[in-house]
């Protein structure tokens, strides 16, 4: 899988998933997509700070906004 | 007013076992029949285990008049349905293992029995450890204290079948407050030790978060629980919590984020629940001070980048072969992590251990730090959609599975609805010991934990 700050497009995602499962149908990876889609989102934010160490400064509220 | 049998803590329930003003049969007996009129509605246990647990009871009597018997000897207890128990049904409550009976169990689950414990059922629990749907195998447990609202966590069972007397206490386990949550929604004190203090051998998932522990009615309970599960030597004195709950607490300083707790949408009966027990904390000597707590936010998101990917590589070859016999939550809860790659997985492991480096250093400075252990009252709260996609429902709990704090969560209190709120301690790695101490002399002045569900 491409590191999640590489964007996967709707179409890359449904010809993945299609290989990946292949017993699931369209409903399912229709419904998948959206959630994959956030948790990217979540896992390019989260290797964003990895990756930036202590040049990132943590945040001290629930949303991790500063 | 004497306390029901089925509400008394093990504590007490030890005694008249070893006075003899009560056996193990009766009390099983007593627990079956709480269990047969009761959880047809209530749904905390999916599989109950009458015969084996009769036999184990009549074999704990022996042991108890020939003055043999070990320190959980005829105590019935329920373990969650996704922690294997050897020849007793294990669902996971899914389609998948529907009729799977382990050979094996978690060296803690042993030890338990070894001890005398008695498994008289396997709770209910979110299939697979993700998202109840409709469509579940088991419907979900039902709050006792308000049977309006459904349980909290994924070991809800385990919350529900103690909480409603249906067992002395349970075990449950944590990946992201999974026994913290139900304990604290149901009036109970539940533990999550530091990561790898209790030996998860035999155990599915392979989970880097996880951690089983107990939820009982008191403090001893809890601790007396952790001290059976836990790993230790034998003349290991840090971990014999039982004897040493009694301490002089005065001057302890515990840390509180303010600005952290205020800034995740806590709902008002709980942010007052918390503020009365700081109150009472100070007033038994404890020493509250303001802490920044930075990172919590960054590890609750690393965690479920972490956890989703670790839940598809389990699921695997499952989720391929089998996608049906999922319920529809719980078949994309395991695609999801598909689609994370290894970069994506380890910087997660990363930020952990950046985020647990700052936690050492602010408990490097305090005895344990405290805040409630869910913003919210109810599980149908938690499950809003926008707080639910955000993890918001963990927003105190998960981030200490990724950075392996131990915490206790305790009851302080009960929402309009009638449902208890709770408090969560948090100590330094491998200070289980601080935060029995500091729940046991909070609960000595307060009676939270004896205020019992109606049924």
């Amino acid at each position: 899988m491409i590191p999640a700050e590489i964007e996967l497009t709707y179409e890359q995602f449904m010809a993945y998933a299609r290989q990946m499962f292949p017993d699931a149908n369209d409903a399912t990876l229709e419904a998948l997509y959206p959630m994959v889609r956030d948790l990217r989102s979540l896992a390019a934010r989260v290797s964003r700070i990895a990756m930036a160490g202590d040049a990132h400064t943590l945040s001290e509220t629930a949303s991790g906004d500063a | 007013m004497t306390t029901p049998l089925h509400f008394q803590p093990i504590t007490e329930l030890r005694r008249q076992l070893a006075d003899g003003s009560l056996s193990a049969v009766e009390l099983t007996q007593h627990f079956f029949d709480r269990i047969t009129r009761l959880n047809p509605s209530l749904h905390a246990l999916i599989t109950v285990n009458d015969e084996q647990a009769l036999a184990q009871a009549t074999e704990a009597d022996r042991r108890l008049q020939s003055g043999t018997a070990a320190p959980l000897d005829g105590i019935p207890i329920s373990v969650k349905d996704a922690i294997p128990t050897r020849g007793i049904r294990t669902t996971y409550n899914s389609r998948l293992k529907q009729d799977w009976v382990p050979n094996t169990e978690p060296l803690a689950i042993t030890r338990l029995r070894d001890a005398g414990a008695i498994i008289i059922g396997k709770a209910n629990a979110n299939e697979l450890f993700g998202i109840p749907s409709d469509d579940d195998l088991y419907p979900r447990p039902r709050n006792p204290f308000n049977v309006d609202y459904v349980g909290m966590g994924s070991s809800s069972g385990s919350g529900t079948s103690t909480a409603a007397g249906l067992c002395a206490a349970s075990i449950g386990s944590d990946s992201a407050g999974s026994v913290r949550l139900p304990a604290g929604n149901n009036g109970l004190y539940g533990m999550k030790v530091t990561n790898g203090r209790i030996s998860r051998h035999a155990s599915e998932p392979r989970s880097t978060f996880q951690v089983l522990g107990p939820l009982a009615r008191t403090t001893a309970d809890a601790a007396l629980l952790t001290q059976v599960m836990i790993d230790r030597n034998p003349d290991d004195t840090v971990t014999d919590y039982v004897s040493q709950l009694e301490a002089d607490v005065r001057g302890w300083k515990i840390g509180i984020p303010s600005r952290y707790i205020q800034s995740a949408p806590v709902s008002a009966d709980v942010l007052d629940a918390f503020n009365r027990a700081l109150d009472e904390l100070t007033r038994l000597g404890f020493d509250i001070v303001e802490i920044k707590l930075p990172g919590l936010a960054e590890a609750r998101m690393a965690t479920f980048v972490a956890m989703y990917t670790e839940h598809h590589a389990e699921q695997a070859v499952n989720i391929r072969e089998r996608p049906n016999d999922y319920g529809r939550s719980a078949r994309l809860y395991a695609m999801q992590g598909a689609f994370i790659s290894a970069l994506d997985y380890l910087n997660a492991l990363k930020l952990g251990e950046r985020v647990r480096a700052t936690l050492d250093a602010t408990l490097a400075q305090v005895r344990a730090i405290a805040m409630p252990t869910c913003p919210f009252v109810t599980a149908e709260e938690s499950r809003r959609p926008t707080e639910h996609r955000a993890g918001i429902n963990t927003a105190f709990t998960v981030a200490f599975n990724l950075t392996g704090h131990p915490a206790l969560s305790l009851p302080c209190g009960f929402a309009q609805n009638g449902i208890p709120v709770s408090l969560q301690l948090t100590g330094r790695h491998n200070d289980e010991r601080s935060l029995f101490q500091i729940s046991q002399a909070y609960e000595r002045v307060t009676n939270w934990h004896t205020q019992h569900c109606p049924l």
